[in-house]
């Protein structure tokens, strides 16, 4: 599932971001790595801007940036164990 | 360099010698704030160091008898990335002399700001951590194992609060130990397993074979060769042990590679510094309650971020700013004005020398006077500016409008500077360092001219009142500001498509926390923007005002002064010796260099439908636009005017008609805003290739939409 596709207040854990170079360079630094937790909080205007909370971090990120960041819901995880 | 105060006894080791200290850490993490903090009062601000586009800062100050020289480096995420402000702090930290590097970290967010504490260990440097803004950490229930930080960290950690002043003398005395002790503590971060075992792999190959380089230990060398250090290779390049090292290295990230599934080693430093990060947070981090600060930030931002009301409110903010910036500045204007006016008296009443006297005051003091004027306009702005920005509120604004902007090839966080550039583009220019890259920032410096600065407001009022009835004229003011704004956008996306082609800038953007403002930091910042627009603004334009009187009033006619003379003598009524006196001023002008040059660019001009005093005001107006009104006050001969002023308005109203006022506002509004901004813009830009850019791209698109605008005109309301 891709980030962007989350809806409003949901949780997840990162899987895999397909990026390069720059971009994910960028988002390590903010921490949106494999692995962190994330939380979705708000859109803006015809969902052009997404802002996440990722472990502790308020973040806005673009759609197009957002659908390259494969996530697993939190509801998965629990309906899988 | 340069820092005069710190420079008495500067040894660093000595006990009064000045301490150098690197200041690194991610931005919102209230470094401004401590470094007033720790240099109270004493605060000597050295000025900017030479760095192309994003400045480092030096700052000097006394604690104790010892002197501390601060390098305020620019807040980063990450020191390895590609913007501009990190490579700044990383040439800095890995090239330049210091003593010590302060860390400063925000305590309320430890485990995002542990991912730049890392990349700094690994540099292995002396080190302190201040875990910054302990008040609001104890506020929102965080307990932070101090102890147990430092044992893993293997550096000093320090509680401070920059606002409350808790933990500030400490960390100086702290600073001042560590540097003077000769020893430095090592590098002690755990990574993976995987990593770990090559890591000592390569050290116990160095162990024994007795290695050692400068004062690093062999197990920070290990990290740094598999890390890639670049500057590390390049030392050891020549030393005979790298034939042996070499395979072992290879063989290692093969190891690591296949592990962390990337051959990427800046990606694999990222992974491991984050699960590094994770794990001290989950170690040292108690958080007793639901973080309060965090929880109220989310709260507003579902007011201010709501996808219907977002817009509005930001736009009732900005609708205030502007409000507050021209009605309020208004009132300091007017004594402004008239003390400008009765000093210039006073010190032309002092002067014998009619030259000299109307160099100081016609020249120097009017045009000096004209930008001080707008100085009280200038610090509601900025006070505003800072306002927005020191409480997290400028963020918002960018994630609000990142989508629309986003049409138009810019970036969310261009209309900071867009902004900006309605009151002045020179700071407008500087608020540009905020976008990332290179080509959203040099796109907006380019469109930036477009948005109508408070000095060509003048220039509309005059011409609008000279040909519109007053009803009317606020409404196409209005016009005027907006189809500039409209003008740029449509400029922006033309630059994208055309000339700053490729990839979008990617939008990722940290949404800070809401903080209430620091009084003592919004004065800094106003003071000290103020402070440069005074400095810099008025020698720049006081240079161009003495160049203009000059080439006004040189070279002199004698001749005509003398036949003139005569005439006026002989004229009977006072009626006649003031027409012949501005005729003769008319005349002089004529033949002055300024007139030269006027009647030398007319044909350039006249297609637009100006003649050669329009073309000499608009010359005039590229040193600033304060000068194009006076410029045509004294080409049509009325002596001096100011927008106000009837009998210009007149003048004009007789000399011109619509379609030249219109195409001259046109002009106005879109050509070099002025020799203080084209300055700015070549230093921002990065080089005077860009100036000449700008130049010819405002100059032709001045020219174009003018000479649409006349032709039109011309169709519409007849000559």
């Amino acid at each position: 599932m891709k980030l962007s596709e989350l809806k409003k207040q949901e949780e997840a854990i990162v899987k895999r971001v397909n990026a390069t170079g720059d971009l994910k360079q960028r988002l390590a630094s903010f921490g949106l790595l494999k692995g962190a937790n994330i939380r979705v909080i708000d859109f803006a205007l015809g969902k052009s801007t997404i802002e996440i909370m990722v472990d502790g971090t308020l973040l806005a990120l673009r759609k197009s940036e957002a659908e390259n960041i494969e996530v697993e819901p939190k509801w998965a995880v629990t309906v899988a164990k | 360099m340069g820092c005069n105060s710190c420079e008495i006894d500067k040894k660093p080791q000595s006990g009064l010698g000045a301490i150098k200290i690197a200041l690194a850490g991610q931005p919102n993490v209230g470094k401004s704030m401590l470094i007033n903090a720790m240099s109270g009062g004493n605060r000597v601000k050295v000025g900017n160091f030479s760095g192309v586009t994003v400045d480092k800062m030096e700052i000097c100050f006394e604690h104790h008898c010892h002197h501390f020289d601060l390098i305020d480096l620019p807040g980063t995420y990450s020191i390895d990335g590609f913007t501009q402000e990190e490579k700044v702090a990383k040439d800095f930290l890995m090239n330049e002399e210091y003593d010590l590097i302060l860390n400063v970290v925000d305590s309320t967010n430890l485990q995002r700001n542990l991912l730049l504490t890392c990349e700094l260990l690994e540099l292995n440097k002396k080190m302190v951590v201040a875990l910054n803004m302990a008040d609001e950490a104890k506020k929102d229930g965080i307990d932070i194992d101090i102890e147990q930080l430092q044992k893993i960290l293997g550096v000093k950690v320090i509680m401070v609060s920059a606002k409350t002043g808790e933990g500030v003398d400490e960390l100086l005395d702290t600073m001042h130990d560590i540097v003077d002790s000769g020893k430095r503590e090592h590098n002690n971060l755990i990574y993976s397993d995987p990593l770990e075992e090559e890591i000592i792999k390569i050290r116990k190959f160095l162990d024994e074979k007795g290695f050692s380089y400068k004062d690093w230990s062999n197990r920070e060398v290990a990290i740094g060769l598999l890390f890639e250090q670049e500057s590390l290779y390049k030392e050891l390049h020549d030393n005979p042990i790298m034939i042996e090292l070499y395979p072992l290295i290879r063989d290692s990230l093969t190891h690591i590679y296949t592990h962390h599934e990337t051959k990427n080693i800046k990606e694999i430093k990222a992974v491991e510094h984050a699960s590094i990060a994770r794990g001290i947070a989950l170690e040292v981090v108690k958080q007793h309650s639901i973080s309060k600060s965090l929880t109220l930030t989310q709260k507003i931002d579902s007011v201010l971020l709501n996808k219907y009301l977002g817009i509005p409110i930001f736009l009732f903010f900005m609708w205030g700013l502007f409000q507050l910036t021209f009605t309020f500045g208004n009132y300091p204007m007017d004594y402004i004005n008239s003390a400008i006016g009765a000093f210039g008296d006073f010190v032309g009443s002092h002067i014998t020398n009619d030259n000299i006297r109307s160099l100081v005051v016609d020249g120097i003091i009017a045009g000096v006077g004209a930008v001080l004027l707008f100085l009280p306009n200038i610090i509601i702005l900025y006070i505003g500016i800072a306002l927005l920005e020191t409480t997290g509120y400028m963020s918002r604004v960018a994630f609000l409008l990142d989508g629309f902007f986003h049409k138009f090839g810019l970036h969310g966080k261009s209309f900071i500077p867009l902004v900006t550039g309605f009151g002045c583009t020179v700071p407008a220019y500087m608020a540009a360092r905020t976008l990332k890259s290179e080509k959203d920032r040099l796109i907006t410096l380019f469109i930036l001219g477009f948005m109508s600065c408070g000095a060509r407001l003048p220039i509309y009022v005059l011409f609008t009142g000279a040909f519109f009835s007053e009803a009317e004229s606020g409404n196409i003011l209005f016009l005027i500001y907006i189809s500039g704004a409209l003008l740029g956008l449509i400029m922006a996306k033309v630059l994208r498509v055309v000339v700053f082609k490729g990839e979008d800038e990617p939008f990722v953007m940290e949404m800070p926390k809401y903080r209430l403002p620091s009084f003592k930091l919004i004065w800094h910042t106003v003071y000290s923007n103020a402070a440069s627009y005074l400095n810099k603004a008025g020698t720049f334009i006081l240079l161009a005002s003495m160049i203009i009187w000059f080439s006004s009033n040189y070279p002199k006619q004698p001749e005509l002064e003398k036949i003139y003379s005569v005439k006026i003598e002989q004229a009977s009524t006072k009626v006649a010796k003031n027409r012949l006196a501005t005729e003769l001023k008319a005349k002089e002008l004529e033949n002055s260099y300024l007139g030269k040059i006027g009647k030398f660019s007319e044909p350039f001009f006249a297609p637009l439908g100006f003649d050669w005093r329009l073309s000499v005001a608009l010359e005039a107006g590229l040193a600033a636009k304060e000068v194009v009104v006076s410029t045509l006050g004294v080409l049509y001969s009325v002596g001096e005017v100011d927008e106000t002023s009837k009998s210009l308005k007149d003048i004009l109203h007789k000399n011109l008609n619509i379609p030249i006022a219109m195409s001259f506002i046109v002009f106005v509004m879109i050509y070099l805003p002025c020799f203080a901004a084209s300055r700015v813009f070549t230093k921002e830009a990065g080089g005077i290739k860009y100036f000449v850019y700008l130049f010819l791209f405002t100059t032709t698109t001045a020219w174009v939409l003018s000479f649409i605008t006349y032709r039109v005109g011309l169709l519409i309301f007849g000559a």
